[in-house]
C-alpha cells in the first residue's frame, strides 16, 4: 500500500526514462505502457497518461510505432469501451507523421478500438476525427483518413453519411496521387458498409473516376476494387459496369495496370461469375498471355490453371492451348518459369487424352529447357500428372533432366532436386529407381556443399521410409557403412549422420547387428570432431536399443570418451552418460 | 534574377551536353554505318515495320514469336525524303512536317539486323531535322509545333523495360555489379531528344503558341521518362525539362508539384525510382535562384520533400545532389540551419555506416553555413548523435565526426558551447581514449580531447570526475531501474 502514497510516480517514470538518451530505454519503457497503466488505474490513466502521451509525438519514429501499437489494445486499461474514445486523441496526432508504417498502425489501432466503440461514442468522437484527417492540410493525414471511414460510417445518420460519403469522393479526387492512391486502395473496404442504394450511384461514380486516373499507380489499385466492388453489386449491375471496366483495364496502356489485371484475374473471374468469364474474359485472357511485356505474361501464365478450372475443357483447348504452346518456347525464361510451376494441373482438367495429345509435348520441352529453374517446377509437380496419364510416358525424357539437375553447377538447384527425390522415388517405383537413381543419391552425401550432403543424409531416410527396411538394406545400408572408413573426416562424419537419420527407420534389430559395431569403432577415431559427434550418436542410440546393450555397449564406449583429452569429446561423452542415468530412473 | 540564373545554367549545361552527345553520337554513326554496309552485301529482307499507332514496342527479340508479329502494322515504303537543301524555301517548311511525320515511325532494335535501311533512313532524317531546327529563322508554325511535338511523342513515351526480376534466377550471383541498362533504340532516341532541346530552346519557338501542345500531360509523362534505367537518355530529360521550366513560365508549379509528387512516392512508397539525382540537380539550380527571403512554400518544401529524401535506403545514388540543395537553403537563410539539423538528426542512419558519413559530410557542409544562435538551439541533441558517431565501431564514422574538429569554423561553435558540449561528448572521448580498435581514431581522440583540456582545464576536470562517478555508478543504475520496474508492475497487479 505504501506504493499508492506516492502519487506521481508511474508518470515520473515514464517521462524519465522516454527522455533518455538510449533508444533501446524509450522502447523498452513505451512498451510496458500497460504496466505504468495498470500501476496508475484506469482514472489517472485517462486523465494524466492519455494527455501526455497524445503530447509526446515527437519522438524516433520506432518508438511512435510501438506506442501505435500498444494503443491499439488499450481499452481495458482506461476503464473499458464507455472511456475508449480518450484514446483517439493520441492516435489521431499519430495518423498525421511522416512515416508510413507508423501512420498505418495507428490506422490499424482507431479501427480496432472504433470496432469496439458504441455507436453514440463513435458519432460524438470518431466521426468528427475522420473528418478532421480528411480535411488535414498535410497529405499523410488525408492518406490515413482513407483507411477509417469503413469504420466511421455504421451507425450514423443519414445526414452525417452524406457528408462522409462526400468527403470521400473529394479524397478519389485529391490534388496529391498519394491520397487517391490511399482512396482508391480502401474504396473496397468503405463499399461494404455503404448501402447498396448509394453503391449502384455513389460509390460507383467514385469508382469510375479512379479508374481514368492518369497516374498508373491509382489506376492498377483500382483493379483491385473491381473485384471488391464487383461482389457487392447486383450481378447484372457488376455485368453491367465492373466488366466493361476490367476489359478496359486487361488492355490499358501501362503495362503495371495489366500486370495487375492479369494478377487479379481469378478474383475478377469470380466477381462477373462463369457465363461473363467465359464470353469476355478469355478473349481478354488470351490478350494478356500474348502481352508484349514479360511482367504481364509472367503473372498471366501463372494462372493458367486457375483460368481454366473455371471453363470447360473445349474452351480450354480451344483458346488457352494455342498460347500455352507459345509460351513454353517464349523469350523470357521467368515466363517459361511460371508456367512449368503451375501447367502440370492442367491435367486432370483435359483428362487423359487431350493430355497426351496437347500437353505432353509441353512438358518434354519445359523439362529440356535451358534454365534449371523451369525444369525444377515441372519436376515438383510430377504427382499431378502421374495421376492422369502415368509416369512411363514422361520417364524417358525424366532421367536426363534429374542427372543435369543433380550435377548443376549451382548447388541451390542440387538442393532443390534432391528434396524431390522421394517424390520421385514414390512416382516412379523401385525398379526405376534402383537402376538409374541410386548412384546419385549415394554421389551426394561426399558433395562438397555442406548442405547438400546433409539434405542427402536425409534424403536416405526418407527413402528408407520409402521404399522399407529390406530394401535399404540391400541399396544403402552397404555404402553408407563403408563410407565410414573414408579418408576424409568430414565424409566419415556424413555417415555417422546418416546413421543417427536411419536408425530409428531400421529399428534396434539392425541398428544394434550393423550400426552399433561401427559406431563404436568410430569412437577410436584420430579427430577429435568425429568423436564427439560418436558420443551425440550413441545418445540418440539409447531409446532405440534395448537397455542391456546400453548397459553392455554404449556406457563402455561413452566411458571411455569421457575421458578422452579433449574437452568438448568429454562435454558430450558425459552428456549422453547423463542421459543413461536420468533413463535409468526414470525406469525404476 | 530568374533570367540571370537561366542564362548562366544553361550555357554551362549545353556545352557539356553537347560534347556528350558529339561523343557518342561519332561513335554510334559510325557503328551503324559498319552495319549497313556489311548487311547491305547480304541483300537484307524486308519486314514489315511497326506503326506508329502501336503503343508500345515489341520487347521479344524472339521472331519466332508471335506476339513481335501481333503488332505489325501496315507495311509502308519507307524511303527517304529530299533534302532541305533540294527544295525552295517556300517548300521548306511543307517537307519538314513530312520529314516529322516519317521520323514517327518506331522501329524495333531488339533485333539488329531488322530493318536496317529503314533505320539508317530514319537517322539521317532526324540529323537533318536537328539541323534544320537549329538554323530556323522565322517563327515556327502552329502546324510545326504540333507535328514536332507528335513525332516527339511517338518516340519517347514508351514503356520503360522493367527491371527482369533477377532475384528469382539462380544465375544471379554470377551477373555483373548492376550495369546499367542501355536502351537499343539509343541511336534514334538521341537524336530525337537533340531535336527536341533544339526545339524548346530555340528563340523562333513560341511559347505562347507551344504551350498549348507541350501541356501539363505532356510534362508528366516526360516526368515518367526519368525512371530510365539509361543514364543518357536521363541526362537528356535533365537538360531538357530545366529548359522548358525555364520557358515556360506557367508550367511552374505544376512541375515543382509533380516533381514532389514523384518524391513523396519514392520516399514513403516505393524507394525505387532512377531519376531522383536528376531531378535534384534541377531543383539545385531552382533553389539557387530563390529570392529572398525565401517565401514559406520554399520552406515547407525544405522541410517535407528533401528532408525525408534522407530516409531512402539508396540515398548514395543522389547524396550529392541533395546536399547541394540543402546547402543551398542554409546559406541562402541561415535561420533554417536549426531545422536542418535536426532533420537529419531524425533521419540519422542507425546501422547502415556507409550512409552515416554522408550525413556526417553533410552536416558539416550546413554547420559551415549555421550562426551561434541556431547552433545553440540544436546543439544538444545534436552533439548526443555526434557523441555515438565518435563511438562507432566503424573507423570511417568515427574518424569523420573527429574531423569535425579539424574546421575551424565548427570548433569556434563548439568552444563557445564548450560548457554544454563537452560534458556530453566527454563519456564518448573518454571510452575512445581508452579503448577504440582504430589506430588513428585513438590518436584523433587524443587531440580533441587535448584542445579541450588546453581551453578549460577547470571544465574539463569536471567532466572527468563525473565521469568517473557514473561509471562507478553504472551497474547500480541499472540495477535500481529494474527495481523500479519489477515495483510497478507488483502495484499494476494488486490493483488488476
Amino acid at each position: 500500500m505504501a506504493m499508492v502514497d506516492e502519487p506521481l510516480y508511474p508518470i515520473a517514470l515514464l517521462i524519465d526514462e522516454l527522455k533518455n538518451d538510449d533508444i533501446q530505454l524509450r522502447l523498452n519503457s513505451i512498451r510496458r505502457l500497460s504496466t505504468i497503466a495498470r500501476a496508475l488505474g484506469e482514472e489517472r490513466t485517462r486523465k494524466e497518461l492519455i494527455p501526455f502521451l497524445s503530447e509526446n509525438s515527437d519522438d524516433d519514429d520506432e518508438v511512435l510505432l510501438a506506442m501505435a501499437e500498444e494503443l491499439g489494445v488499450f481499452i481495458p486499461f482506461v476503464g473499458g469501451v464507455e472511456h475508449a474514445h480518450v484514446l483517439l486523441s493520441p492516435l489521431e496526432s499519430l495518423c498525421t507523421v511522416e512515416e508510413t508504417s507508423v501512420r498505418e498502425k495507428a490506422v490499424d489501432s482507431l479501427c480496432k478500438i472504433g470496432a469496439e466503440m458504441k455507436e453514440s461514442d463513435l458519432v460524438d468522437s470518431f466521426v468528427p476525427l475522420v473528418k478532421r484527417l480528411a480535411a488535414g492540410e498535410w497529405f499523410a493525414a488525408r492518406v490515413s483518413a482513407c483507411g477509417l471511414f469503413h469504420v466511421a460510417y455504421q451507425g450514423c445518420s443519414d445526414v452525417l453519411k452524406t457528408e462522409l460519403r462526400s468527403s470521400y469522393s473529394q479524397l478519389c479526387q485529391d490534388d496529391m496521387p498519394m491520397v487517391r492512391r490511399a482512396a482508391a486502395s480502401n474504396l473496397g473496404k468503405f463499399a461494404t458498409t455503404v448501402e447498396s442504394s448509394f453503391l449502384s450511384t455513389e460509390i460507383m461514380a467514385m469508382f469510375e473516376h479512379l479508374t481514368k486516373d492518369e497516374q498508373d499507380s491509382v489506376r492498377l489499385l483500382a483493379v483491385e476494387g473491381c473485384a471488391a466492388l464487383g461482389k457487392l453489386l447486383e450481378p447484372q449491375d457488376c455485368v453491367a459496369r465492373i466488366l466493361p471496366v476490367i476489359v478496359n483495364f486487361s488492355q490499358d496502356k501501362s503495362w503495371r495496370v495489366r500486370y495487375m489485371v492479369a494478377n487479379q484475374l481469378y478474383e475478377l473471374c469470380e466477381a462477373v461469375g462463369p457465363d461473363c468469364t467465359k464470353t469476355d474474359l478469355v478473349p481478354a485472357y488470351v490478350r494478356l498471355l500474348r502481352d508484349n511485356e514479360a511482367e504481364v505474361r509472367i503473372a498471366a501464365a501463372g494462372k493458367v490453371t486457375k483460368f481454366c478450372q473455371l471453363l470447360n475443357p473445349e474452351l480450354a483447348i480451344q483458346h488457352i492451348l494455342p498460347c500455352v504452346k507459345e509460351l513454353s518456347s517464349d523469350s523470357s525464361q521467368h515466363v517459361r518459369s511460371a508456367l512449368a510451376s503451375v501447367i502440370m494441373g492442367m491435367a486432370p482438367i483435359l483428362g487423359k487424352d487431350s493430355t497426351i495429345e496437347h500437353l505432353l509435348p509441353i512438358f518434354l520441352s519445359l523439362l529440356k529447357d535451358e534454365f534449371p529453374d523451369v525444369r525444377l517446377n515441372i519436376i515438383s509437380k510430377l504427382d499431378q500428372v502421374n495421376q492422369v496419364i502415368g509416369i512411363d510416358l514422361l520417364s524417358q525424357s525424366l532421367l536426363p533432366a534429374i542427372v543435369e539437375l543433380a550435377e548443376d553447377r549451382h548447388w541451390r538447384v542440387r538442393l532443390a532436386i534432391i528434396e524431390y527425390v522421394p517424390l520421385l522415388a514414390s512416382q516412379l517405383g523401385i525398379g526405376f529407381f534402383d537402376d538409374k537413381l541410386g548412384a546419385l543419391c549415394m554421389q551426394w552425401m561426399q558433395d562438397k556443399v555442406y548442405s547438400i550432403r546433409e539434405a542427402a543424409a536425409n534424403n536416405l531416410k526418407r527413402l528408407a521410409e520409402e521404399f522399407g527396411s529390406e530394401w535399404a538394406m540391400q541399396h544403402i545400408v552397404p555404402q553408407v557403412l563403408e563410407m565410414v572408413n573414408n579418408p576424409h573426416y568430414l565424409h566419415r562424419m556424413m555417415a555417422l549422420r546418416a546413421i543417427s537419420l536411419m536408425a530409428p527407420v531400421m529399428g534396434s534389430e539392425i541398428t544394434c547387428s550393423k550400426f552399433l559395431p561401427v559406431v563404436v569403432e568410430a569412437a577410436k577415431d584420430r579427430v577429435p570432431n568425429i568423436k564427439f559427434n560418436v558420443a551425440k550418436l550413441l545418445q540418440s542410440l539409447i531409446p532405440i536399443v534395448d537397455q542391456s546393450v546400453v548397459d553392455k555397449t554404449i556406457r563402455q564406449c561413452l566411458v571411455d570418451l569421457s575421458e578422452d583429452p579433449d574437452v568438448d569429446v568429454r562435454y558430450f561423452a558425459n552428456q549422453a552418460l547423463r542421459s543413461i542415468d536420468a533413463g535409468a530412473v526414470a525406469q525404476s | 534574377m530568374w533570367k540571370q540564373i537561366l542564362s548562366k545554367l544553361p550555357n554551362k549545361k549545353s556545352s557539356k551536353n553537347e560534347h556528350h552527345h558529339r561523343g557518342s553520337h561519332s561513335s554510334s554513326s559510325s557503328s551503324s554505318h559498319a552495319s549497313t554496309s556489311k548487311s547491305n552485301d547480304n541483300g537484307v529482307k524486308k519486314q514489315p515495320i511497326h506503326s506508329q499507332t502501336k503503343h508500345e514496342r515489341s520487347t521479344s527479340s524472339d521472331v519466332k514469336n508471335p506476339k513481335s508479329s501481333n503488332n505489325n502494322g501496315v507495311f509502308t515504303p519507307y524511303e527517304a525524303l529530299p533534302s532541305f537543301k533540294d527544295v525552295p524555301n517556300t517548300e521548306k517548311q511543307t517537307l519538314f512536317i513530312k520529314k516529322l511525320n516519317l521520323c514517327r515511325v518506331v522501329f524495333d532494335f531488339t533485333d539488329p539486323t531488322k530493318n536496317i535501311k529503314e533505320k539508317e533512313i530514319k537517322r539521317q532524317t532526324l540529323l537533318e531535322l536537328v539541323d534544320y531546327v537549329n538554323s530556323a529563322n522565322g517563327k515556327f508554325s502552329e502546324g510545326s509545333v504540333q507535328e514536332v511535338v507528335r513525332m516527339v511523342s511517338a518516340n519517347i513515351f514508351r514503356t520503360l523495360n522493367p527491371q527482369p526480376r533477377e532475384n528469382k534466377v539462380i544465375d544471379a550471383l554470377d551477373l555483373e555489379e548492376e550495369e546499367p541498362s542501355m536502351d537499343l533504340a539509343w541511336p534514334h532516341l538521341q537524336l530525337v531528344y537533340e531535336l527536341f532541346l533544339r526545339f524548346v530552346a530555340s528563340p523562333e519557338t513560341d511559347t505562347k503558341l507551344a504551350k498549348r501542345y507541350i501541356d501539363q500531360s505532356f510534362v508528366l509523362r516526360l516526368l515518367d521518362l526519368f525512371d530510365s534505367e539509361d543514364p543518357r537518355e536521363r541526362d537528356c530529360l535533365k537538360t531538357i525539362l530545366h529548359r522548358i521550366y525555364g520557358k515556360f513560365m506557367v508550367h511552374r508549379p505544376f512541375i515543382r508539384k509533380s516533381i514532389n509528387n514523384i518524391f513523396y512516392r519514392f520516399v514513403f512508397e516505393t524507394e525505387k525510382h532512377n531519376g531522383i539525382a536528376e531531378f535534384l540537380e534541377i531543383l539545385g539550380s531552382i533553389i539557387n535562384g530563390f529570392a529572398l527571403p525565401l517565401k514559406e512554400e520554399h520552406k515547407v518544401f525544405l522541410v517535407r520533400v528533401l528532408i525525408p529524401l534522407h530516409k531512402p535506403k539508396c540515398l548514395q545514388m543522389y547524396h550529392q545532389q541533395l546536399s547541394y540543395c540543402i546547402t543551398q537553403f542554409v546559406e541562402k537563410d541561415c535561420k533554417l540551419a536549426d531545422t536542418v539539423i535536426r532533420g537529419l538528426l531524425k533521419y540519422w542512419p542507425v546501422t547502415n555506416s556507409s550512409k552515416e558519413v554522408m550525413f556526417l559530410n553533410e552536416l558539416e557542409e550546413v554547420l559551415e553555413a549555421t550562426q551561434p544562435p541556431e547552433f545553440q538551439r540544436c546543439m544538444v541533441p545534436l552533439f548526443r548523435q555526434i557523441a555515438r558517431c565518435l563511438n562507432s565501431l566503424h573507423f570511417q564514422v568515427a574518424e569523420r565526426a573527429l574531423f569535425l574538429w579539424n574546421n575551424n569554423h565548427i570548433e569556434n561553435l563548439i568552444m563557445q558551447s564548450r560548457k554544454v558540449i563537452l560534458p556530453i561528448i566527454f563519456p564518448a572521448l573518454e571510452r575512445n581514449a581508452q579503448k577504440h580498435w582504430n589506430q588513428a581514431v585513438h590518436s584523433l581522440t587524443l587531440n580533441v580531447r587535448k584542445i579541450f583540456q588546453d581551453l578549460d582545464p577547470e571544465l574539463f576536470k569536471e567532466c572527468l570526475a563525473k565521469f568517473k562517478e557514473d561509471e562507478s555508478k553504472e551497474g547500480e543504475t541499472k540495477a535500481k531501474r529494474e527495481a523500479t520496474w519489477k515495483r510497478l508492475e507488483e502495484v499494476g497487479m494488486r490493483k488488476g
